[in-house]
């Protein structure tokens, strides 16, 4: 098979081929969806995005106190009973 | 602007590489926009604006190549190919024209793009050099490297200078 095709033709486009497809519009939207960044604006610019955050946050931290005190408090509990079953087997 | 001044020029440069309408305006376009998002990065070296866009509509029309596994086209009427044997300084004849052509199948690539660019683009050497991103004097020695292996096929099978 050959490496190249050789066409020995004079060039002819045609017709209004070039008008055709020439598209400025076309491009420009192409381009401006290749350039658009995923997020207008960074999370921590926008007030309410960043409260939203914040509010989530504080959220989740006052949850994990929460649970934690709770656990450590069942864990105290469940020792202390523990302890009470422990004295009263051995008597 | 920009556009309106270079899309002919840059759509008849990938048309001559590919002969085909829709594959033509695909490649052009894509030409015209990584050159507008890359525009930032171009650097003027009293060269026409044309050769930074010639040397990203051939890395696209490699692109497709190889892509697609499709055979490169390549464009040379007559009288680009008589200019060419006149250069490897074989006799003016019409069987030479048709070994020359033969010639140019045992070129690679690279070869037949400074080939292309040079005789049948008509392009300057410093052009040809900014096209495929090499120096002036590069092109000028590969190219004449590149005459130097088509004539010595040529005289290889047998053709009186």
């Amino acid at each position: 098979m050959d490496k190249f095709k050789i066409n020995r033709e004079k060039i002819n486009i045609p017709e209004g081929a070039i008008e055709r497809n020439k598209n400025f519009k076309k491009l420009k939207a192409n381009y401006d969806d290749a350039v658009k960044p995923l997020y207008k604006k960074p999370l921590y610019k926008d007030k309410k995005a960043f409260l939203v955050i914040l509010i989530i946050l504080l959220l989740a931290y006052i949850i994990s106190e929460v649970t934690d005190a709770e656990s450590t408090e069942k864990n105290k509990n469940n020792g202390q009973d523990s302890v009470t079953s422990n004295t009263t087997i051995n008597k | 602007m920009l556009y309106e001044r270079y899309y002919k020029v840059i759509f008849v440069f990938v048309w001559k590489r590919t002969l085909n309408e829709t594959i033509t305006a695909d490649i052009t376009s894509q030409v015209f926009l990584k050159a507008m998002i890359n525009l930032k990065n171009y650097k003027h070296r009293n060269l026409p604006f044309s050769a930074w866009l010639f040397r990203i509509a051939l890395s696209e029309l490699m692109l497709h190549f190889r892509k697609n596994k499709l055979t490169q086209v390549v464009s040379a009427d007559d009288n680009h190919l008589l200019h060419l044997i006149d250069e490897c300084k074989l006799n003016e004849e019409k069987e030479k024209q048709e070994l020359i052509v033969r010639a140019m199948q045992e070129l690679t690539e690279t070869e037949m793009q400074l080939i292309q660019l040079r005789f049948f683009d008509e392009n300057s050497f410093a052009e040809v050099a900014n096209i495929l991103g090499i120096t002036e004097n590069n092109a000028k020695v590969k190219t004449y490297r590149t005459i130097d292996k088509l004539k010595a096929w040529c005289i290889k099978n047998n053709i009186q200078q």
